[in-house]
């Protein structure tokens, strides 16, 4: 493991048994997160971004889906081999995870103390007022009002917004060196997104996270991630600094993506989209998964996977034609 | 919380006396009159008719059902004209039997069903799942009287390990524990058919609102905190199957007076099932309103244990 690297994924691969046959929901993907960097995912729903953070905290329904690949190296372990008794140390304690639905991601019978409480006194065993006093704490450092009182209230009584905000001083209740944040704004307000992002940001800075950031919202990645990995169908098709990938996007999916922003400068032009449908999980064409909606598509394209190739320090592309 | 029970008790109010109006209405409306079995035969059609007159049987509705509802109030519910006894005292003696059944079989059902239902669905599709269901199945499909049927030709005939009908051994005349010993003797063939029928559905049902627990998003977001499999299934998980479970007993507590008809008539069992239908055979008008009165009660108090249980485990509904 590189000394500047927090988290190296190699050979990632997951799949899901369904009826109608075995689906491979992130097909052999690789990359590596570094000390203090926020590494943005992005790519459209069921290119297999949440998976993959789901994976590497080994949260996926083991009847289901099951993850396999080289390793996921952490610090100085592979999550892929603990034990269930060891990954539920890491979990929560050392890698948190934030969830896009804040409405549903928290119990509704249990009250926000209790629910911020339990990872404290699982890892860092606190108790009683001890734990109490640290719950209203972390409420504030989320910047929840009258947070001696909210300790005591139940979800429901909560915003949106405010619940997003619990659920962020949930996964920093034990000061986790690694952050996965699977969409955490997607489903709020555009006002309320954004104070929870500037939130974040605020948070990252200070305690100096590395961070996993995960949104098919390209503004937010502009606002949030250094690097970033663009996913299409199960693979990652483009590692790319985040200026480079607004000055110059290499792979034909990531420039589409951009197309397909509304802009506020262009009015009166019709959105553009990139023609055709993502390939079925089931069905997967031999050659690039994207080949079938690519301006650039060839011959080759169709028969072979292109690798993953570097055109650019820190800038690799999935692309014959880039 | 506490205006949330007082609301509910309110409400209790009109529906209590919607219900007994509905009821005295619709067996006073039933044609023929219930006095005629008991006068003699031998009396003129316009004595009998001065008879009738002078007990009010004449008087219109609204009166005598305020005459009848203000006797029950004090405690006195009519004369049964089959029994010729008053109905609180036929009652009282087949309300022990049933409850007797009935209780026995509610507790043992839930503590059979709903940790069964909640293993079920923690090892989904495991043996002990596809085993549970197959017997929640059997349970569901098979008649009770057939099961009843069943049960008594394997336990009480052919192996004779138990009594094949009645409440007590008749000419024994036991006293004290040994009588207790042989009322629990007579009951154990009756209480095995109708907790196997009981259980089956409230183990389905702990079972299916165990697995919808099990995949929402909260379990999740319990599991990625890092708790054991331990707490994220039997705190997190199951706190919030047992809302509906919790309800769904509580409302059947209802059930516990009616009896059941078809096992009580296959063991001979002198309970409420069997004396209503035969009250309704009899036309004892007095004794078919008294029990219909009786489960009314009975069901609005349990529909409000449900409530009042319902906000205590969530609390969604306490603080509305």
């Amino acid at each position: 493991m590189q000394e500047n690297n927090i988290l190296e994924v190699s050979g990632l691969t997951t799949e899901f048994h369904t009826l109608s046959g075995t689906v491979r929901a992130v097909n052999n993907v690789s990359f590596s997160l570094r000390k203090g960097e926020t590494l943005g995912i992005v790519g459209e729903s069921g290119c297999g971004k949440s998976v993959t953070a789901l994976s590497i905290m080994r949260l996926l329904d083991r009847r289901f889906g099951h993850a396999y690949g080289e390793y996921i190296r952490f610090q100085d372990q592979d999550l892929l081999t603990l034990s269930d008794k060891q990954i539920q140390n890491v979990r929560g304690n050392e890698i948190a995870m934030i969830f896009q639905e804040p409405m549903t991601a928290l119990n509704p019978v249990f009250s926000i103390g209790n629910q911020i409480g339990e990872a404290l006194e699982k890892h860092l065993g606190l108790r009683g007022r001890e734990k109490k006093q640290r719950c209203i704490e972390l409420l504030r450092s989320v910047n929840i009002p009258r947070p001696e009182k909210i300790v005591t209230e139940y979800p429901h009584q909560l915003s949106g917004g405010m619940r997003q905000r619990v659920m962020i001083a949930m996964a920093l209740s034990c000061h986790p060196c690694l952050l996965i944040a699977d969409e955490p704004t997607t489903a709020l307000d555009v006002t309320i997104q954004a104070q929870i992002l500037e939130l974040l940001q605020r948070i990252i800075r200070e305690q100096a996270m590395s961070v996993m950031f995960i949104t098919h919202d390209l503004g937010v990645i502009a606002e949030m991630a250094d690097r970033v990995i663009v996913m299409y169908a199960g693979r990652i098709m483009e590692v790319v600094p985040v200026r480079e990938l607004f000055a110059a996007p290499a792979h034909p999916y990531t420039i589409g993506l951009l197309h397909s922003r509304p802009s506020l400068v262009a009015k009166g032009h019709k959105l553009t989209c990139i023609p055709g449908m993502v390939p079925s999980l089931l069905d997967m064409p031999p050659g690039c998964p994207f080949a079938d909606r690519c301006p650039r598509a060839e011959a080759d394209c169709r028969s072979s996977l292109p690798e993953l190739r570097e055109i650019a320090p820190g800038h690799a592309v999935r692309c014959f034609h880039a | 919380m506490f205006q949330y029970v007082v609301k509910r008790l309110l409400i209790l109010i009109p529906v209590f006396f919607g219900i007994t109006i509905i009821i005295f209405t619709l067996i006073h409306i039933m044609p023929g009159d219930p006095y005629s079995t008991m006068m003699d035969p031998g009396l003129s059609a316009a004595d009998k008719e001065q008879m009738l007159e002078a007990i009010g049987y004449y008087d219109p509705l609204p009166v005598q059902y305020v005459r009848w509802l203000s006797r029950a109030f004090a405690g006195d519910l009519g004369y049964s004209t089959h029994y010729l006894q008053p109905v609180t005292t036929v009652i009282g003696e087949k309300l022990g039997n049933t409850l007797l059944l009935s209780v026995s079989v509610l507790i043992l059902s839930v503590l059979l069903a709903v940790p069964l239902g909640v293993i079920s669905a923690v090892r989904q599709y495991s043996a002990l799942d596809y085993f549970a269901t197959i017997l929640a199945f059997i349970g569901i499909s098979i008649p009770s009287f057939f099961l009843a049927l069943g049960v008594l030709k394997i336990f009480a005939f052919d192996l004779g390990w138990f009594p094949i009908s009645g409440l007590r051994t008749i000419g024994a005349n036991y006293t004290g524990l040994r009588a207790l010993l042989d009322l629990a003797h007579h009951a154990v063939l009756p209480i095995l058919v109708l907790t196997v029928i009981q259980m089956a559905s409230l183990m389905r049902y702990t079972r299916s609102s165990m697995l919808e627990a099990i995949q929402m998003d909260y379990t999740r977001t319990a599991r990625a905190k890092g708790l054991s499999e331990h707490t994220v299934i039997y705190k997190h998980a199951l706190r919030n199957s047992m809302i509906s479970v919790t309800t769904l007993i509580t409302i059947s507590l209802g059930n516990l007076l009616s009896g059941a008809v078809l096992t009580e008539t296959v063991f001979g069992w002198p309970g409420m099932g069997t004396l209503m239908y035969q009250a309704i055979g009899n036309r004892d008008y007095s004794l078919v309103t008294a029990c219909a009165l009786l489960l009314t009660v009975f069901i609005l108090l349990s529909n409000l244990l449900a409530d009042i249980l319902y906000a205590v485990v969530d609390p969604r509904i306490r603080y509305q």
